[in-house]
């Protein structure tokens, strides 16, 4: 290639020319000849993952494979969407042979962080049409002409079982990429995993089929593919299962109700007994369908989302044996 | 033969000025022209070698002189912004390994160089002490920063403005020092590295302030709807980036708009390296894919034409110095023809006189190669030191 650069004023290019060559002058040796340090391999790649349902689809997919790839939850307290890693955490993650995420934005930490993007596998990239984009963010801007900021997605795609599938494909993907010496055992371990989802996906609908059109109330507003999945007649309200509604919070449940009768509240984990009670109290049953985002203290994803399907179903039959009497 | 070597020398101790004005004439005479070529070369070899161990570099249209000095040397005067895009769609290709390069900031007179972690691989640049920059807002700094501003990990940069004019843009930055590079000598070891979009903060594109949905901000809202919240100027804006506040941050507008000044790529072989300039050439987006080793062969053809002349000229100088030391040696000889005189009554042959007079010259001679060697040792230590200071400004 021709270079094709002008020289506005010789001796200025002179003098930086001249500068740039002594500037050069005593890194020639490090540079010459493209040699590159030997970086000490690991015994085994390292795969970190940002929420627990893609941990616990990446450990099932290298489950039994020898020498397969470490998969690392880090310790997140709480919601891993709201997460702040710590910097240990960072630089486990700037370690990482793939950092697999959920994307959709339940990872705002990875705009804040420093890490190779080479390195990241976004598991709904290839479904990004999918994702449910959320009407009822709030934007802001600085003064009346400046650019605001941008609406958010629902994250929760693993509540679809189908989508989770394809998250899992995903990760499969991403990891015969990495160690392509066991692919053909991931692939195996994910046609199990995938017909396990499935078998999921089939009871999910049973129980939520039973629902019909019955008007349900959702805690927080995490269930957007759940309800896309099942049709569930449901609205979101935004209660925390460990805080005690305040009274403007029951005065809007109250006015929901007028056009929402639901008769079930569907919380993220056991709501306090006083706030259980009084939904009661109001024809309102709460059942726990955990999401899983976290690690469990016991039991894996599957087993989570069973036990789910086995809360609603007695509440349902509660609610049936109810109404006949 | 050792007493006319001590005559001579005694001779040339005597007479201090005039040996002094010899040795310091010759002594230049034989600098000059060794230093400049010795300088030029050598400067010339590892120039070549950062531009060549940098196989492509993609930039916006415009000077492709301008575009290698930023990105490979960071220096001041930036090329023509590249968008953001620009770096995405050439990672998509994946025909190449993408490394973004922001650098048109500065800190203690340092550039600031927004770029990815691939950097440091790429340059093979190691930490020597503290971690790699994590969160946005921190940096690592390059060993001569660290050096000159008494700097270490925990220390904090604050970025100077663009401009001292732009009062109403851009609120420096506070950074966190996170690490110190190793001692490199290159451009790297006069350079802060920042993360990309902290980069892009530091340009006022992104930033931090207090949720303005949440409860007790009313005082810097300007207009509230339902779902858009416009601020006005009472809004405080963080200046440091902390992990009690990173949440807070965030980017107005698209990122696909957001300024580079450079993208290196970096190709695995000859084959995707050929897709790729064909992918660039005669672009009319307003890009262009330049080998900066080409870039640099060119400049460096007028440099060594130019040193070709100088040198040329310090030759007919020499020629010239060499032309008056005879006549200075000629002169002397006849105003000291009573000495040659009285040493030959008193028993000294022609030859011994001869070598008295051969001895003073070379005396002189060895002198000055001697002084001529270590100023030229010297002035590459000390010059390339000097120098580079002037280069990243």
């Amino acid at each position: 290639m021709r270079a094709s650069w002008r020289l506005p004023g010789l001796g200025h290019n002179l003098f930086i020319c001249l500068s740039l060559m002594l500037t050069a002058c005593d890194g020639a040796d490090r540079d010459q000849g493209g040699k590159r340090e030997a970086i000490p391999e690991k015994a085994k790649p390292i795969i970190v993952t940002s929420n627990y349902p893609l941990y616990f689809f990446a450990s099932r997919v290298v489950s039994g494979v020898d020498a397969a790839p470490d998969i690392i939850l880090p310790e997140i307290e709480g919601d891993p969407t709201s997460w702040i890693p710590s910097t240990a955490q960072i630089q486990l993650l700037q370690s990482a042979d793939l950092i697999v995420v959920n994307g959709a934005g339940a990872e705002p930490w990875l705009n804040w962080i420093s890490l190779d993007q080479g390195r990241i596998v976004d598991t709904n990239s290839e479904i990004s049409g999918r994702l449910i984009v959320l009407d009822e963010t709030v934007l802001h801007r600085h003064g009346p002409k400046g650019d605001h900021s941008h609406h958010a997605t629902a994250f929760t795609t693993w509540l679809d079982p189908q989508l989770a599938i394809d998250q899992a494909l995903a990760v499969e993907r991403a990891l015969a990429a990495l160690t392509p010496e066991h692919a053909t055992k991931y692939g195996h371990n994910m046609s199990v995993l995938k017909q396990e989802l499935m078998e999921l996906d089939g009871k999910l609908s049973e129980v939520f089929a039973q629902l019909q059109d019955r008007p349900v109330f959702f805690s927080h507003p995490v269930y957007q593919y759940l309800q896309r999945r099942y049709g569930i007649n449901g609205q979101s309200v935004h209660w925390e299962p460990d805080e005690e509604p305040t009274t403007p919070d029951w005065i809007d449940l109250q006015q929901r109700r007028a056009s929402h009768p639901a008769t079930i509240m569907i919380w993220e984990d056991e709501p306090l007994i006083t706030t259980g009670r009084r939904l009661v109290q109001a024809g309102i049953s709460s059942v726990t369908f955990r999401t899983a985002a976290n690690r469990p203290t016991q039991g894996d994803f599957v087993t989570l989302m069973l036990e789910n399907r086995q809360r609603l179903q007695t509440a349902l039959q509660r609610m049936g044996a109810l109404s006949a009497n | 033969m050792s007493g006319a070597l001590y005559l001579g020398w005694r001779y040339l101790a005597h007479h201090r000025l005039k040996s002094s004005i010899l040795v310091a004439s010759i002594t230049l005479m034989l600098f000059l022209p060794a230093a400049t070529r010795l300088l030029v070369e050598d400067s010339a070899a590892a120039l070549t070698a950062r531009a060549d161990y940098t196989p492509l570099i993609l930039g916006a249209s415009g000077s492709e002189l301008e575009l290698v000095l930023n990105t490979l040397y960071f220096h001041a005067e930036p090329p023509p912004a590249l968008r953001n895009i620009a770096f995405e769609d050439a990672r998509a290709t994946r025909l190449a390994k993408f490394i973004p390069v922001n650098a048109r900031f500065h800190a203690h007179g340092a550039p600031i160089v927004g770029t990815s972690l691939d950097y440091f691989d790429f340059r093979e640049l190691r930490i020597a002490s503290g971690r790699q920059m994590g969160l946005l807002g921190e940096c690592v700094i390059g060993a001569n920063v660290a050096a000159r501003g008494k700097l270490g990990p925990g220390d904090f940069l604050i970025s100077s403005p663009e401009t001292v004019f732009d009062i109403a843009g851009v609120y420096p930055l506070k950074m966190t020092i996170a690490g110190v590079l190793n001692v490199t000598g290159t451009a790297d070891d006069e350079a802060i590295f920042v993360d990309v979009r902290t980069s892009w903060i530091i340009q006022g594109l992104g930033h931090g302030h207090t949720d303005l949905a949440k409860p007790g901000t009313s005082s810097s809202i300007l207009n509230r709807r339902e779902d858009m919240i416009t601020a006005n100027a009472a809004l405080t804006q963080y200046a440091e980036i902390t992990p009690e506040n990173v949440a807070e941050f965030h980017f107005h507008g698209s990122s696909e708009t957001f300024p580079l000044t450079g993208v290196i790529a970096i190709p695995p072989d000859q084959k995707n390296s050929a897709l790729l300039r064909g992918r660039y050439q005669g672009n009319d987006a307003g890009l262009q894919l330049i080998v900066p080793g080409a870039v640099l062969t060119d400049l460096l053809d007028t440099v060594f034409a130019v040193q070709n002349y100088i040198i040329l000229g310090l030759v007919i100088l020499s020629l010239a110095t060499i032309a008056v030391i005879t006549l200075v040696f000629l002169l002397s000889h006849q105003l000291r023809r009573g000495e040659f005189h009285t040493l030959s009554r008193i028993g000294a042959s022609r030859g011994y006189v001869s070598l008295l007079i051969a001895s003073e010259v070379g005396f002189v001679f060895l002198l000055s190669a001697g002084l001529a060697a270590g100023l030229t040792l010297i002035t590459r230590h000390y010059a390339m030191q000097l120098l580079q200071s002037f280069l990243t400004l």
